[in-house]
Formats: structure tokens, sequence, C-alpha cells
């Protein structure tokens, strides 16, 4: 099911809970199926055309009133062009605006390098108090979506275009910001994180180490920001060695606030990232292929990885 | 052409006038006694300020943080030292409160900052934001099932940001016509004059052009101003209003005045302070009631 497919009747429930959401979409609502949600409640739904700047400010403006806005737009164009009146307008304000940025890096849809934002975490999780999630399946969403609603400052939602599951993993309950998912009984040697969206190649990737009888403790990171610090550091304490796998490169993203935090308990750590490069044009499949971050490009590494370090 | 509008009753012109004279003191005080700012603009929209503050524009609830109610933005945050100023001479602000301008860590910082002080309606000084913030208070507001005014005060170098032109085109589009934009027409940027860097033409045909009712006045004279901001509200209840105000860069400083070096001047002693209030006095008794 496409993300498109969930998220809509996810957002317009949302609205009928709130009478205070708002949806504004830049003009890319058709991508970001915000049409559901238009609809049932035109009242509350704002398309400001093609200006991102604008639909921030805007937002910002409505939130002051006591709305709780979602301004919908892929993360490239909210992240990098819309990053000061993110900053200004709603961050230092500390407004409760939601920002819902779709096609996150390689989730694009092979529009290319215009469209591509693989560093969009790092512009993000710079805010100070800024909030961020990245689902992994319809669950998290239904999570996400509801936490954000209901918090007092600005969010960012991060969304992959196609092909988000149902659910991955053991519960259909309620996503904490960070779970360990069970995918083996047997003890663990390592901690493998799956920061968002790419959670579900880590788990076919997890599979395929179990099948060469190395036995991976799955952690997946749902709220990149604020990290819940302890959880991970339980797991990496539980197996001595840590692995951070993130749809994004390797500066400012999740990944790198991982590494932070386990260089103070001297733990064996590495990040599997997209490259420090521009990228061509290419649909999902074929780029995380590209960058190794396909689930048998990651089960390679990983397994290399834990040989070079039992040396 | 300057919009030709009936003045208000010649007692309260005074009164504004007067208002005007005192709180150009009041910045120039606050001013010398910071040691820095952003003087020129300051004086530029003192006018504009005391229009604003006296048209009838609800301030009761800007120091809570209330959700609903009129608004001021000052998209053009630099002048923040003017709008202190004018929020502690109509009591939102208490008055010994300006001595933390510009102060490692004071609540008065040299852009407004809700964060430290809630009085003011939306943290700016990164220019261009301001007009977007003030449509979601508009449309807010009116979706809320109220129509509460929202003002913005914009300046004339700020319009070089693209997003005022995004936030005018929404503006006609979502028919706000509880929005009121002013542009501080100065003449001038930090850089130098409009003219030399680049300059906005027929602003006010610009923009009517988009579908907003607009006006052009002497921005130095709260009476002009006053009768412009009703009468612009008479015209429609459906388009954004954009009034361009005639200024002066350091208006009432004379060595200021139309200079570049005006922006952000060292202060004045008291002895020039003196000068200015005679001269500003003299000023506003030449004017004819």
């Amino acid at each position: 099911m496409s993300v498109g497919e969930l998220y809509g009747p996810l957002l317009t429930a949302l609205g009928g809970r709130d009478e205070r959401i708002v949806v504004v979409d830049a003009g890319l609502g058709s991508s970001m199926q915000t049409g559901q949600f238009r609809a049932a409640y035109p009242q509350r739904y704002v398309n400001l055309g093609i200006a991102e700047a604008n639909a921030v400010g805007f937002a910002s403006g409505l939130a002051r009133r006591g709305l709780r806005p979602f301004v919908h737009s892929f993360s490239n164009f909210l992240a990098r062009r819309a990053h000061d009146q993110i900053a200004i307008s709603v961050v230092v304000a500390g407004l409760p605006v939601t920002l819902v940025a779709g096609s996150c890096g390689v989730f694009d849809g092979r529009n290319g390098p215009s469209h591509f934002a693989g560093d969009d975490l790092a512009a993000i999780c710079a805010m100070p108090g800024m909030t961020v999630f990245e689902p992994a399946d319809a669950v998290d969403l239904e999570t996400t979506l509801e936490r954000a609603r209901a918090s007092a400052g600005p969010n960012y939602l991060r969304l992959r275009r196609h092909g988000m599951p149902q659910t991955i993993g053991d519960s259909l309950q309620a996503r904490e910001a960070v779970r360990v998912i069970h995918i083996n009984s047997a003890p663990p040697i390592v901690t493998v994180v799956a920061i968002g969206a790419i959670l579900d190649e880590v788990v076919t990737a997890c599979r395929i180490l179990l099948d060469e009888g190395i036995v991976p403790e799955l952690v997946h990171v749902l709220r990149a920001k604020p990290l819940d610090e302890a959880t991970i550091l339980a797991s990496a304490r539980r197996t001595g060695r840590i692995v951070a796998i993130e749809n994004h490169v390797a500066h400012g993203g999740c990944a790198a606030g991982i590494a932070a935090l386990v260089a103070r308990e001297g733990l064996r750590f590495a990040a599997l990232t997209l490259p420090d490069d521009i990228l061509p044009a290419g649909d999902a499949r074929w780029l995380l292929a590209r960058c190794g971050l396909d689930a048998t490009s990651i089960a390679v590494r990983l397994s290399s990885l834990l040989s070079s370090w039992s040396h | 052409m300057r919009t030709q509008y009936p003045n208000v009753a010649a007692d309260f012109a005074r009164q504004l006038a007067d208002r005007a004279h005192a709180l150009r003191l009041l910045i120039l005080r606050t001013h010398a006694a910071a040691g820095q700012g952003h003087l020129g603009s300051s004086l530029s929209i003192v006018e504009i300020l005391v229009a604003l503050m006296s048209s009838g524009i609800d301030t009761g609830h800007w120091a809570e943080g209330a959700p609903h109610g009129d608004r001021i933005v000052l998209s053009k945050g630099h002048a923040a030292l003017a709008f202190y100023c004018a929020l502690t001479q109509v009591g939102v602000v208490p008055q010994h409160a300006l001595e933390s301008f510009s102060r490692n860590g004071g609540e008065l910082e040299p852009h407004p900052n809700e964060h430290t002080l809630p009085a003011v309606q939306a943290s700016t000084g990164s220019l261009g934001q301001g007009l977007s913030i003030g449509l979601g208070l508009a449309f807010g507001s009116r979706m809320c099932g109220r129509d509460d005014s929202c003002f913005v005060i914009l300046g004339d170098g700020e319009l070089n940001e693209g997003q005022c032109w995004e936030a005018a085109i929404a503006a006609a589009q979502l028919q706000l016509g509880n929005l009121v934009a002013v542009v501080d027409a100065n003449g001038f940027q930090q850089d130098g004059p409009m003219d030399e860097i680049m300059p906005i033409p027929g602003m006010a045909a610009a923009w009517r052009a988009l579908g907003w009712e607009t006006a052009d006045v002497d921005g130095h004279d709260c009476s002009a101003l006053l009768g412009t901001l009703a009468a612009v509200n008479a015209a429609s209840t459906d388009r954004p209003k954009l009034i361009v105000a005639r200024t002066v860069k350091g208006r009432g400083v004379p060595f200021l005045e139309h200079t570049t070096d005006s922006h952000f001047p060292p202060p004045l002693t008291e002895v020039e302070i003196a000068i200015v209030d005679q001269l500003v006095a003299k000023r506003s008794a030449d004017v004819r009631w």
C-alpha cells in the first residue's frame, strides 16, 4: 500500500478528532494526498500554491490563533527552501506547527537532485525544540500524527513517498520513540539501529544475517529528535557493538547523533548512510542498491563489519 | 500622487503629533542609554506606530499571549526600538523595561523576540517573513469566527524579499479584508538608497493589480495616516489593504535624515537630543491644524 493511500485517511480521521487541525498545501496536494481531507473539511483546508516560505509563515499565524496547522510539501522544499521561515517564524516561538515532509531521501520517486533531500535531518534536527518523526509503517504513521496533533511545539514528519507497509514487527499498539523489534530469541551480538522509513530493508537484512548465524538486536528509531538515548544505549551495552542505518547523509543526521552518544561509552560503532555525493536520478530500489542500503547490501556490509571487528 | 483624505479633528491631530513627538524623544533617549540600535528606521515609523496605536486597535491582551484580538506584526524587525517604545507609550510594556534594550541577555532584544517579550506579536528580524504571519493571523481569526484586524509594518527595502510577494498574491486570493500592510517607504536600505540598489517602483500600483486596496500617504502625518486607515477599511471588506507611507529615514534628527549612516548610528548626546526636541516641537507648531 502506498503511503498516500495510508496518509489521506489517517489525516482525515485526525481532522475529525480535532477541529483545530488545518491542512496547508504548497502546491503539491495531489502528491501529498491531502484531497480526502480537503473534501471532508473544506473550511479547514488552504492551498497557497507553489510558495513554501509563505506557507510556513501562514501556518505560524494560524498557530498563534490557537489552530493546529499541518503544512505539506516535499522534504527538500520545506527543510531547505523554507528553512529560515521554519527557524524564525515557527521555532523561535515554539509554535505547534507540523511540517509534513514527503519524498524523503532515496524514497523520492526518481526526480533527481532537484528533489533529493538526503540532508534534511541535518537542517531540521539542529533546530532547538523541534520534534522529528520518521515513521516506517502505518502504525508508526498513525502514532506520529496523533503525537503531532497533541504537541505543544513544532514537529517535522519525514515521510517516504511510496510503499509504506501496514506494519513491521510485533506490535499494533501505539509506538514509542524507539522500540526493540524481536526477530530471534538467541543472544544478540550486535545492535542494528534502523532509522525511520528504511526499517523494512533492515528487517530483511537482519533475516539474511540470521540465516548466516549472526544474531542482531534490531532497534527502530521512530522519533529522531529528541532521541530516546536510554533504549539505544541499553541495547548497545547488551551487545557491545552498534550499527546505525539511515536514509540520510552521514553529517548531521540521526546516525551522527547516535555516534556521539555511543562514543561516550567506548562502544564499537559504524553508520551505513547515504554517500557524500550528488546522486543521479533513479527509483527508490535502484538508489538503495546504488547507496548500499538495500537489504542485500546492508546484510553484506554488516557481515563484513562484524568480521573486521572480531579480528 | 498622494491619496487625499480629510484629516481628523484638529485637537485630536494635535494630540497625535504630541504623542509622536514624545515617542521620538523616547526612542532617542533609549537609543542613547543602550549606546546602539537601528535608529534611522525606528525614527521613520514613529507616526505609523502612533496612528496604528490610536486607531482603536485592541492591545488589551497582548502581554498575556491570548490567541484572539487585533495584532501588529513588525515585519521590519530591526525597528524594534521604536516598537518597544510605542508599547510602553500605550502601557503594554512597563517603561522601565526599556532599560534592558540591547543589553546582554535583556528581554528587549535588538530584534523582536516573543520568547523573551510575550507582548511582541511575532518574532521578526529576518526580513520578508512578517506578512505571511499576518496572513495566518488574519485568516485564522476568521476561521475562529472572528474578524480581528492584523496590521503588518513592512520596509520598502524588505520588499526585495520574494516572500512578501508570495504573501501579497495569497492575501488577495484569500480575500483577507482584515489585513492591513503599511510600508515604511523611507527610500533606504542598510547599504544605501533604494534607487541605487534595488528600487520597488509602483508599489501601490503593483499590489492594486494583485487585488489589494491601496493608498499612498505622507507617513509623518498621523492624522492623514488615520484617515487613510479609515478610508481603506471602509472601501472593501474582502480586499487586503496596503498603505504606502512616504517617510524619511532618521526623521527628526537633521544630520541623520535621508542618510545611509542613519541606519545604525552612534547615540546622540543629551545636548543633541535637546536640540532635536526643540526642532521637532517647532516643526510640529508649524503644522497647520
